[in-house]
């Protein structure tokens, strides 16, 4: 969007950076060839950036169809040689984590990064997954950075250091870091580092042969032995201030300790700040050096008390008696984000509360208005879906809250919401069918519905179809179509015929893939005609087999930007008589109720699709040109 | 004073109508003055018609580290939705300065309610009441924009007010922002929508302690 191109800017420049364009510009910086991934919140714009601002560049930047897929394409670069990078939420690399646990053993040859974004809050994530432990799990250095500037900057040492070791360094971050914008100085653009060569070594690529893992888990633990040594020349890991109350700090809780002591100066004077920038190994040799004469430790960490348990056992494995505080004992809670104001009482409590705490409310509460929670948009395919499923059910005869609907993740999701109120789960990707399937084998006699998006069937719905078919179990897929990951910023799906690079695929029909399986009855719908897909709903549900509906229709947001509006809709007030059969369908946002009671239309916000003149029962709803 | 080097700014708004990108402005604005600049954002296309809200935080002569700010710390909140802003007055500080675009977009829990938009003129009047009237100011900038032809500018009016009564960049410096940030026509409706915004308003309201 911006005019200022972050990719090709000169060295020494000052710009607005957002952490994950930063990470972008360290792409380039550190002469990354390969670079992939899967949408995930708060990780996508690594990539988006790198295809916005990359024409010309040396560089193979794609969206993979899962993150465990992209892993093994970044490994397999990385073992020919090229400097590969792979993004992920922190979910995603649930996905991946088995193939990354097996590359602990064969270590890697170029550079290869593994971006983890986890989300404290949590503010778009279905769990506080503290990707930390993958680690400890998988053996295998942690970096992570607490600012823009250092997103930017540990992403080319994370290569670096993945030389060094020869193992892939994950480079862990926080929403607050990925998604603040903040200045960010530029630094040299290295060449990109491609194929060199991949020469036959089974003890190390090859994890069949028992004697060569345990061979190759003992070269990890030697590996693991040198990390602390080499982070030094890369400046990590660092301490501030002499006091003899130590507060120790990672990745976004570092800007919270420091607004903490910048405001109370009393406090700057008698607190030492360790910032701990590698998460693993835990770096025992400079924990020791800066903690030594700390009279007690506060640890500030988001999520779980993982550096404060590695603190302990490194202090009790020396026989230091040091009080350490945290999470454990309280000070800092175990769930949510951390603010500046829950940091500052923790750092009051190690030091005796000698400071009344700076923060406090104002006399300006908030006003009681109503929720917004995020609601479909207008024009949306899957309300449409949504509702020919809902009116399906009860064509077939049943009571809409005897047949179960299992979601799945994406927007469609939003469903759950008033007044749909469709979905009775949603889990992991994919999960929806294998659950459904899951109840039905457990004795379940009525229909059930799986309802999963393209991206998410791509990604992991195709082996649950595949196991349901096999098993003979009766079940009825809705497979919403818009043909886009919408939900995380529009990404392109392995239907698309040019990807966001420019590179021309083959398209992957999803329709040959459901053939292909050998599901029993297969219809495509437009959720648009609404009839036709009430009518195929209820005809389906009631058929034995695994039947799937493809219900297939552009996302709204993105045909409007493609197509603009062609119509809108308006009320007319003569003829409405406020029965709001309308909003209550539909909860569409473009929808509100005048200060006469009557049902108006924001104009802004209409995209023309229809849904509530079709079910106005007094006709009051008409369209008009959209520039009316 | 010292302390009130660093501004902070709220943006508070419903996901699509620009407030990203008011606060992505304002982050470039602050980088190309030679300040520093942090910003807490919540991005995301699920965000879409939901509530957003952006934390800016402006550091002059001095390093900005959290890009979060606790209740009771806004100097300035730029409201761009009338219920978003009601939600956001906690914020608020006890001498910070509203500015509130008269935009009201319902939310469907508020129609599936049968709540009508008279509320609207309510809870403009409530924010008035509770923050106090030379501290809130109402700017038809969704119908400025609009007028301009560009309906998607009340962003930029916005801080061509914010920018008026805070004073905390040069002119010039916000326009090269905007100008870098900003291509094609989208580059000049955006630059008249800010100096409309900068017109709207005739005299400084910064808080009193800046």
């Amino acid at each position: 969007m911006s005019v200022l191109n972050p990719l090709k800017a000169p060295a020494g420049v000052r710009l607005a950076l957002m952490g994950n364009e930063a990470i972008a510009r360290g792409v380039i910086e550190s002469g990354t060839y390969v670079v992939t991934g899967y949408p995930g919140t708060p990780s996508s714009e690594v990539l988006m950036t790198l295809h916005e601002y990359s024409e010309g560049l040396d560089l193979y930047a794609e969206w993979a169809v899962n993150e465990r897929v992209a892993f093994e394409i970044a490994l397999g670069a990385s073992l020919g040689g090229a400097r590969s990078l792979v993004t992920m939420k922190g979910p995603g690399f649930n996905v991946a984590s088995d193939p990354i646990l097996s590359a602990a053993y064969s270590g890697v040859n170029g550079g290869l990064t593994i971006l983890v974004a986890d989300d404290p809050g949590p503010i778009t994530t279905q769990t506080e997954q503290d990707s930390r432990w993958y680690a400890k799990l998988s053996k295998l250095p942690m970096i992570t950075p607490s600012s823009p500037q250092e997103a930017k900057d540990f992403t080319v040492v994370s290569q670096l250091l993945s030389e060094d070791v020869m193992l892939p360094v994950i480079l862990r971050t926080t929403t607050r870091v990925n998604h603040a914008v903040s200045e960010v100085i530029t630094g040299d653009v290295r060449p990109p580092k491609k194929y060199r060569e991949f020469r036959k070594d089974p003890p190390r690529y090859v994890r069949a042969g028992m004697a060569w893992n345990l061979e190759r888990h003992k070269w990890l633990n030697n590996q693991l032995k040198t990390v602390e040594g080499l982070v030094r020349k890369y400046g990590l890991n660092k301490v501030w201030g002499e006091g003899s109350s130590c507060v120790v700090v990672e990745g976004v809780s570092y800007n919270y300790v420091m607004e903490v002591l910048s405001r109370v100066e009393s406090w700057e004077r008698k607190i030492r700040v360790v910032k701990v920038d590698v998460l693993y190994p835990i770096p025992r040799n400079f924990l020791l050096d800066s903690l030594s004469g700390c009279k007690e430790i506060l640890v500030v960490e988001e999520l779980d008390p993982y550096l404060e348990e590695s603190i302990k056992a490194l202090l009790q494995d020396q026989d230091l008696r040091i009080k350490v505080f945290g999470k454990l004992s309280g000070y800092l809670p175990l769930e949510g984000e951390l603010n500046t104001r829950v940091v500052s009482q923790a750092v009051s409590r190690i030091l005796g509360h000698e400071v009344a705490e700076p923060y406090h409310d104002g006399m300006i509460k908030d006003l009681e208005v109503p929720t917004r929670p995020p609601p479909l948009c207008p024009g949306c395919p899957h309300r449409n879906s949504y509702i020919a499923m809902l009116l399906g059910i009860a064509k077939a005869g049943y009571k809409r809250d005897e047949i179960p609907v299992f979601g799945d993740i994406g927007c469609y999701a939003l469903s759950v919401n008033p007044p749909l109120n469709a979905i009775w789960t949603e889990h992991s990707m994919g999960a929806s069918i294998s659950m459904a399937m899951g109840l039905k084998v457990g004795g379940f006699d009525k229909p059930v519905i799986a309802t999963i998006g393209d991206s998410t069937f791509f990604h992991a719905g195709i082996q649950p179809l595949i196991e349901a078919v096999n098993k003979r179990v009766d079940l009825l897929v809705l497979v919403l179509d818009n043909s886009v990951v919408a939900m995380t910023g529009h990404q392109s799906t392995p239907a698309w015929e040019t990807t966001e690079s420019g590179r021309v695929t083959k398209p992957v029909e999803i329709v040959d893939v459901l053939k292909s399986i050998g599901v029993d009855n297969l219809a495509v719908v437009n959720p648009f005609e609404i009839d036709e897909m009430i009518n195929k709903v209820s005809e389906f549900i009631k058929k034995p087999g695994v039947n799937v509906i493809v219900a297939k229709a552009p996302c709204a947001l993105l045909k409007v930007r493609r197509e603009g509006v062609k119509k809108k809709y308006t009320v007319l007030s003569s003829k409405c008589v406020s029965c709001l059969a309308c909003v209550r369908l539909t909860g569409c946002p473009a929808l509100y109720i005048g200060d006469d009671n009557k049902v108006k239309i924001l104009m802004d916000d209409c995209v023309g699709c229809g849904l509530c003149a079709r079910y106005c029962p007094y006709k009051a709803i008409v369209e008009v040109s959209p520039h009316e | 004073m010292s302390e009130d080097r660093i501004f902070n700014i709220l943006i508070s708004s419903v996901g699509g109508q620009g407030g990203l990108t008011l606060s992505r402005i304002i982050a470039l604005s602050a980088v190309i003055s030679g300040y520093y600049v942090r910003t807490g954002e919540t991005l995301g296309m699920a965000q879409r018609f939901g509530s957003v809200v952006s934390y800016v935080r402006v550091g002059i002569g001095r390093e900005v580290y959290s890009p979060l700010f606790s209740f009771n710390e806004a100097h300035y909140i730029v409201c761009m939705e009338v219920l978003e802003c009601a939600r956001a007055l906690k914020y608020l500080r006890d001498d910070g300065i509203i500015v509130l675009d008269k935009t009201i977009k319902p939310p469907a829990s508020m129609s599936l309610a049968g709540k009508n938009s008279a509320f609207r003129e309510q809870v403009i009047k409530q924010i008035i009441d509770v923050v106090g009237p030379e501290r809130v100011v109402v700017v038809p900038a969704r119908d400025i924009a609009s007028s301009l032809g560009n309906p998607r500018g009340a962003n930029m009016v916005l801080l061509g007010v914010l920018n008026r009564i805070s004073g905390l960049f040069d002119n010039e410096k916000i326009e090269e922002a905007i100008s870098n940030f900003f291509e094609g026509r989208a580059r000049e409706l955006s630059l008249t929508a800010y100096r409309e915004g900068y017109k709207y308003v005739n005299q400084q309201r910064a808080p009193n302690t800046v």
